[in-house]
C-alpha cells in the first residue's frame, strides 16, 4: 500500500446559523488513511462538520487542516476532499460515464483521457456494462457506486460520505458497508462517514467521533464507545448500557435507583452493561449484590436472548435486562410481573456527566 | 367482480361490466362535449369552408381546391411566412434569454420563498391589463417625441429623433417580447425550481465554475421547460395580427395580418385555407420540438 493520506485536524471549529450553534467549538484529529465515522442523532452537527471539512459550508470560526495544510475558506474543488452526497446527486441528464468523468470535463481534459480514466473507475465499481445508461435506469446500489466512482475521480485524500447507506435496503446496506471498508483499506485514504446508526459506525470505523448538540461527546475506537462510554449520552446512544442514578450500590443492601437526567434528586450517575443485570421473578435471591424491586414493562425477542425492559419500583426508571433463552424457557417472563433486579456491583462505573 | 373462465384461459383482463363502462363514459362526457363543440366543430367548419367557392358578395358551398392552389403558387405566401418566421425566431430567442435569466435569478439567487413569490407576482403585473393597452403604452415611450427620443435628444446623444423606434419591425418585436416573455419565464422557472440543489453542490465539488454549472447542469435540466415556453411563444407569435398591425403602423405584414385582411374582405374560403395551412404549420413545428425534447417530464 502506498503512503497513507488524509490526516485531518480541526481546531475550535464552530458553525453558527443565525444565533443557533450547529457546531460548537469542536476539536478533533483524524489519522491519515483511517475510516472515521461522525456519529450522532439528527441535528447534532455531524453533517455540518462534514460539509465544513469538504468546503460546502464555511466555518464561523476555527480552522481545518488536511495533511498539515490549512484549508481556510478555499472552495471544495481546491481541497483534497471529494464528497459523496446523501441522495448521490447524480446528474440525471448525463450517462454514468459522463457523471464519473464530470470533474475531468470541467478541467478541460480531452475526451480520450476522460474515457480512459472513467473506464478504469467503472471497472473498479463493476459498472463497465452500464457506462452508457442514465442514472434513473440503475438500481439504488448501482447509483451509489456511480456516486462513489465520481467522487474518487477527483483523487481525494479525504472522501466525505454523507449517510451513504441510508437510501439502501437493509440487505444491500450490509454488503455495501463491507465494500466501502475494503475500498478504504485499498486506497489508503481517509473515509469520513456521517451516520446516525451506531451499528454502522461500530462495524466500519477505526475511529468514531460521537457528537451531540453541536459538541463532541466522545472520540475513540468502536471498542471504546461500546465498552467504555465516558458520558451518559454516549452510553445511552450506543444502546448496550443502562444509565441511571443510584445510591446504596456499595452496601449490597437495598439500592435506590433514579432517572439519569437528574430530574429526581439523589444518587450518583452510573452506567453498567446490560448483561451485568439480572431479573428474578418472585422472591429476592440471596447474596446477589445490590438489588431493587422492579416490574416487567416490555419483552422483546432478540434471537439468542429475550430483551426485557423493567421499571424499578419505586422510581419507575426503565432499565434493560437480557434473559438467556434457557432461563426464559424455564421461567417465562410475563408483563407486569414483579420481581427483583440485581446488578453485579463490580460492573458499575460512575460517570461525571 | 365475476369473470368467466374463457377470459381467464386466454389471459385477457376481464371485460368491465356494462355499468362500469357506462360510468367511465359518463365521466368523460363533459370534456368530450366541450372539445367537440368548441374545438372539433369549429376546426371542421374552417376546413370545410376552405374548399368552398366564393365571389365578391357570397360564399358558395362547393368542393374546389383553388384556394389552396392560389395559396401555394403565390409568392406573397412565402414572403409572409418568411417574415412571420423571422418575427417568431427573434421573439423566441429574446424571450428564451430573458426567461432563462429571470427564472435563474428567481430560483437560485433569491433565497427566501416569500421574495420569490413577490417577485414572481411582479412579473405578472403586465397581465393585469389588456394586450392592446400594453401595446398602446409603448407609443408615448417610443414615439417621435416620446420618452426615449426626448431623453436622447436632451442629453445630446442624437441630433434628430430616431425614426425606427416606433411603427417598425423593431417595435413589433419589442412588443411581442414584452407580451410573451412571461410565457417563457413560467415554464422555465417551473423546470429550474425542480433541480435538486445538491446537484449544484456536486458540480461545485467537482470543480465546476458557476458558468460551467449553468451550462452543463442547469440549462440541460431546463430543456423541457424551455420547450414548453417555446411552444407558447412560437404559437402566439405565428397566429398574431393585432401586435404586428399596431406596432408596425401597418408597415409590416405577417401571415396573421394577411388572414385578417381576407376576413375583412369577406373572402372566407381563402382565409380558411390560409388558416388550415397555418394550423398545420404550427402543429408541425410543435411536433418537431417534442421529437427533440421530452416535455412529458414536466406534465
Amino acid at each position: 500500500m502506498s503512503e497513507l493520506k488524509g490526516h485531518i485536524s480541526a481546531k475550535s471549529l464552530t458553525k453558527a446559523f443565525g444565533s443557533a450553534l450547529a457546531v460548537d467549538d469542536v476539536d478533533f484529529t483524524i489519522p491519515a488513511g483511517s475510516y472515521c465515522c461522525l456519529l450522532g442523532p439528527s441535528g447534532c452537527g455531524k453533517t455540518t462538520s462534514l460539509r465544513m471539512i469538504s468546503g460546502h459550508d464555511t466555518q464561523t470560526s476555527g480552522s481545518i487542516a488536511i495533511d498539515d495544510r490549512d484549508l481556510g475558506t478555499i472552495p471544495p474543488a481546491q481541497r483534497p476532499t471529494a464528497m459523496m452526497f446523501q441522495n448521490y446527486a447524480l446528474f440525471p441528464h448525463m450517462t454514468v460515464e459522463d457523471n464519473i468523468a464530470f470533474s475531468l470535463r470541467v478541467k478541460g481534459s480531452d475526451k480520450a483521457v476522460r474515457r480512459q480514466r472513467a473506464g478504469h473507475l467503472l471497472e473498479m465499481v463493476e459498472l463497465t456494462d452500464f457506462a452508457q445508461r442514465k442514472p434513473n435506469e440503475l438500481s439504488g446500489g448501482q447509483q451509489q457506486r456511480v456516486a462513489l466512482a465520481r467522487a474518487l475521480m477527483m483523487n481525494p485524500s479525504v472522501l466525505a460520505l454523507d449517510e451513504p447507506l441510508s437510501a439502501l435496503d437493509p440487505f444491500l446496506r450490509l454488503k455495501v458497508r463491507a465494500e466501502l471498508k475494503a475500498l478504504q483499506r485499498r486506497l489508503g485514504i481517509t473515509f469520513l462517514h456521517v451516520t446516525h446508526s451506531q451499528s454502522e459506525a461500530l462495524a466500519l470505523a477505526d475511529q468514531i467521533i460521537l457528537m451531540n448538540s453541536g459538541k463532541l461527546e466522545q472520540v475513540g475506537t468502536a471498542e471504546d464507545l461500546y465498552h467504555r462510554p465516558e458520558t451518559a449520552f454516549a452510553a445511552q446512544f450506543m444502546g448496550v448500557q443502562n444509565v441511571f442514578r443510584a445510591d446504596g450500590v456499595q452496601s449490597g443492601a437495598e439500592m435506590r435507583i433514579f432517572r439519569p437526567d437528574g430530574g429526581q434528586a439523589g444518587g450518583a450517575l452510573y452506567r453498567a452493561p446490560i448483561d451485568a443485570f439480572s431479573f428474578t421473578a418472585g422472591e429476592t435471591p440471596a447474596n446477589a449484590g445490590p438489588a431493587t424491586p422492579a416490574k416487567v414493562s416490555a419483552i422483546e425477542y432478540a434471537g439468542d436472548h429475550l430483551s426485557l425492559t423493567v421499571d424499578t419500583q419505586p422510581g419507575d426508571v426503565g432499565l434493560k435486562v437480557q434473559v438467556p433463552l434457557e432461563a426464559a424457557a424455564m421461567n417465562p417472563p410475563v408483563f407486569d410481573q414483579v420481581g427483583t433486579l440485581t446488578i453485579k456491583p463490580e460492573s458499575l462505573v460512575e460517570l461525571t456527566r | 367482480m365475476t369473470s368467466n373462465p374463457t377470459t381467464i384461459s386466454t389471459g385477457m383482463p376481464p371485460r368491465p361490466s356494462f355499468w362500469a363502462r357506462l360510468q367511465g363514459g359518463l365521466l368523460a362526457l363533459p370534456l368530450a362535449l366541450v372539445l367537440l363543440t368548441f374545438l372539433a366543430v369549429p376546426v371542421g367548419i374552417v376546413v370545410a369552408v376552405s374548399f368552398w367557392d366564393y365571389n365578391d358578395w357570397e360564399v358558395i358551398p362547393d368542393f374546389v381546391t383553388f384556394n389552396y392552389v392560389e395559396l401555394f403558387t403565390s409568392r406573397l405566401t412565402y414572403i409572409l411566412y418568411a417574415k412571420t418566421l423571422k418575427f417568431a425566431f427573434l421573439v423566441w430567442a429574446c424571450t428564451l434569454v430573458i426567461g432563462v435569466m429571470v427564472a435563474y435569478v428567481l430560483t437560485f439567487r433569491i433565497r427566501s420563498t416569500k421574495w420569490q413569490i413577490v417577485l414572481f407576482l411582479v412579473c405578472t403585473i403586465p397581465f393585469w391589463t389588456s394586450n392592446i393597452i400594453r401595446m398602446i403604452a409603448w407609443i408615448p415611450v417610443l414615439g417621435r417625441h416620446g420618452l426615449v427620443n426626448g431623453f436622447l435628444e436632451q442629453t445630446g446623444l442624437i441630433g434628430s429623433p430616431i425614426e425606427w423606434l416606433l411603427y417598425s419591425e423593431f417595435a413589433v418585436i419589442l412588443a411581442f417580447v414584452h407580451l410573451y416573455a412571461l410565457f417563457m419565464v413560467v415554464p422555465v422557472f417551473n423546470s429550474m425550481a425542480r433541480i435538486d440543489t445538491s446537484l449544484l453542490e456536486a458540480a461545485r465539488d467537482a470543480g465546476a465554475s458557476g458558468i460551467q454549472t449553468f451550462f452543463m447542469v442547469i440549462l440541460p435540466l431546463c430543456r423541457p421547460g424551455m420547450a414548453i415556453g417555446s411552444i407558447f411563444v412560437v404559437a402566439l407569435v405565428m397566429g398574431d395580427f393585432v401586435t404586428v398591425k399596431m406596432m408596425s403602423g401597418g408597415q409590416a405584414a405577417s401571415v396573421g395580418v394577411a388572414l385578417r385582411n381576407e376576413i375583412a374582405l369577406l373572402q372566407y374560403p381563402p382565409a380558411s385555407a390560409a388558416a388550415v395551412i397555418l394550423l398545420l404549420f404550427v402543429l408541425a413545428m410543435i411536433y418537431g420540438l417534442t421529437r427533440i425534447v421530452d416535455i412529458r417530464k414536466e406534465l
